[in-house]
């Protein structure tokens, strides 16, 4: 143990913190032969006297409890977060309410379930457009919306395009 | 040697078997009781302002940070681990609470001394000189002000609180090895401005 280490030690000493017999035993022995960490731990134990004094239970004596007060403004912050959470539900009724009208707007009229449905090879047969695919008309709901030309499933529909959707 | 008050955090509620749980208490805040809260105020008041009195000197603001505590407390609880202490994470709030406090108020008054302002009660030589008037608790308050903050807290909160170091430990949440090592520099600092101070005393009484 060097001094550095001792004092550090001493220091827990002092206010009953240094539990481990062991390090209590080794520090006794540094102690007992080095004056200037003798000298340490006497002047260290008189200051913790001073803190002891100081350390006076009766330091703060509650007038009163502080529960009713404090009740209050729990109260208080509980009506607060009330009526905002109600101010919320008249816009959120009014924003449910437009989406709602918005999807049934955007949803189309039902279609003619006996309708042929065509895929896109055919479509181009009959209406050919020349340039980018994207500009010509939307495809239709039932459509597949996905090119599967690369599938095999799309190649045999090239291949036969008046045929139309298995199971229509 | 004067022999340590060992109560804990919750020693109040270990006192009286009649009394119920922390545990139980928090549940039945939660529950929407608040009632049951109360009991945690008035079980834990005294002691947190005890603790924010050490840091903070006036009275009305060290009970303005009190119930400050408990209101995060209360608005917190559904952080609270059940599995853990009541008392450490209501201690924990408030220490750093106060700390915060105690900061900001700090650079306040660095913000006073570099403006032009002369600060209000100018040092007048005539004038008694004011330390007879100091009992050895403010003096002792004086000297801990004067220790950095990191072990400051921890002579306060040891020394002066008689918190165990591994309550201490979870109220500043770092580990109990650090606690003790900074409980030691803290005392060895403590020691070295309280010889200090005491000389400068001496030197003083000389002059006269």
């Amino acid at each position: 143990m060097n001094c550095r280490e001792a004092k550090a030690e001493i220091a827990l000493l002092v206010g009953n913190d240094l539990e481990d017999a062991g390090a209590r035993e080794s520090l006794r022995r540094h102690v007992s032969a080095c004056p200037e960490c003798r000298g340490h731990y006497q002047r260290l134990k008189q200051t913790f006297k001073v803190l002891e004094q100081a350390d006076k239970t009766e330091t703060f004596e509650v007038r009163e409890s502080m529960w009713p007060a404090l009740s209050t403004r729990l109260r208080h912050r509980q009506q607060e977060q009330k009526p905002s959470r109600r101010q919320w539900w008249p816009l959120a009724s009014f924003l449910a309410a437009c989406i709602v009208v918005v999807a049934i707007i955007n949803t189309p009229a039902p279609e003619h379930s006996h309708a042929p449905v065509v895929d896109r090879g055919m479509m181009s047969e009959l209406f050919p457009v020349s340039g980018d695919v994207s500009q010509g008309p939307l495809p239709h709901r039932d459509e597949p919306t996905t090119d599967d030309s690369d599938t095999p499933a799309g190649k045999q529909n090239k291949s036969k395009p008046n045929q139309s959707h298995p199971g229509r | 040697m004067k022999t340590r008050i060992t109560d804990s955090v919750d020693g109040m509620a270990v006192d009286s078997a009649s009394q119920p749980s922390d545990a139980r208490l928090v549940d039945e805040t939660r529950r929407g009781d608040q009632a049951a809260f109360g009991q945690l105020v008035q079980r834990y008041e005294r002691r947190l302002m005890r603790v924010v009195l050490r840091f903070i000197s006036d009275l009305d603001l060290a009970e303005d940070l009190a119930q400050e505590t408990f209101l995060r407390a209360y608005e917190r609880l559904d952080q609270f681990d059940p599995s853990r202490r009541f008392g450490p994470w209501l201690f924990r709030i408030g220490v750093n609470l106060t700390l915060d406090f105690h900061r900001k108020r700090k650079r306040r008054i660095w913000s006073i001394f570099f403006t032009d302002r002369a600060p209000e009660g100018n040092f007048d030589p005539q004038a008694a000189d004011p330390r007879p008037e100091l009992d050895l608790q403010q003096e002792v308050q004086q000297v801990i002000a004067q220790i950095p903050e990191k072990y400051r807290t921890v002579l306060v909160l040891r020394d002066l609180e008689n918190f165990s170091t591994s309550e201490i430990a979870a109220i500043l949440d770092r580990k109990e090895t650090t606690i003790r090592w900074r409980l030691a520099e803290a005392r060895n600092r403590f020691q070295e401005l309280w010889e200090k101070r005491e000389v400068i005393h001496r030197r003083a009484d000389h002059e006269q």
